[in-house]
């Protein structure tokens, strides 16, 4: 088990986050209520063999568009969040469609 | 010209560049996630929130994760420990699941924080004859 104890600067942004202009407390807040996540996924298009973390959730504002979210988890617990939108339809097939399989 | 900061110094070696192809790829491709664990559910949701507490160097049971990151937006972190204005340390802290089971319990029992207990136990460490002399 691993505390960190006081206020550490573990989360951070790529500038490539804020080009849908989606809020930062929504991305947060669409991360810890996700309705999918998957976790490290090899895609092996992905540029420099990265293997983020996808999650899909909602946005704080009830009924507001559900959000995709990319981050890659670092070893030491930080995040480094690069890309936020709002779930395409197809995104949002894909993963109903692997979690029924 | 390519940008080419190192955002990420000593928690990846990954550059604001490598970030912004990652994202172009992520705009206009639909990830192939055939056969890749999905997870979904309140058990997914709390390990992200676990992670999120981890990250943020927040305890899960004071708030949010919204709630805490939003106060370090908009404090740039909780109210300082150490004097107005002033930023307190982050110190990590690997504990053995026996010391860890007893700090839970000790937290479930007296309504405190885990931080709060470590603060406090340091301090009484450190104020006991365990120094030696100069």
């Amino acid at each position: 088990m691993c505390y960190i104890i006081g206020v550490a600067d573990g989360i951070r942004w790529a500038d490539s986050a804020a080009r849908h202009g989606i809020n930062q407390l929504d991305v947060i807040h669409a991360i810890v209520n996700h309705y999918h996540h998957a976790p490290r996924f090899d895609d092996p298009r992905s540029p420099g063999g990265m293997r983020p973390d996808l999650y899909i959730g909602p946005p704080r504002q009830l009924g507001g568009p559900l959000l995709e979210v990319m981050l890659e988890v670092h070893t030491n617990g930080s995040l480094l969040i690069f890309h936020a939108m709002e779930a395409r339809p197809k995104m949002l097939a894909l993963l109903e469609g692997e979690e029924r399989q | 010209m390519t940008k080419r900061r190192n955002i990420a110094p000593g928690r990846g070696t990954r550059t604001e560049a490598d970030y912004a192809a990652a994202a172009e790829w992520a705009e206009t491709n639909i990830p192939d996630l055939t056969g890749q664990t999905i997870t979904s559910g309140d058990a997914s949701r709390e390990a992200a929130r676990a992670m999120l507490d981890r990250a943020l160097g927040a305890d899960s049971d004071d708030d949010s994760p919204v709630e805490a990151y939003a106060r370090a937006l908009i404090h740039r972190g909780r109210p300082s420990l150490s004097a107005p204005g002033v930023h307190s340390k982050a110190r990590q802290v690997r504990l053995p699941d026996t010391l860890d089971a007893r700090l839970e319990q000790y937290v479930a029992i007296t309504h405190t924080s885990r931080s709060e207990v470590m603060r406090i136990a340091l301090e009484e460490y450190l104020e006991g004859p365990r120094l030696p002399s100069h």
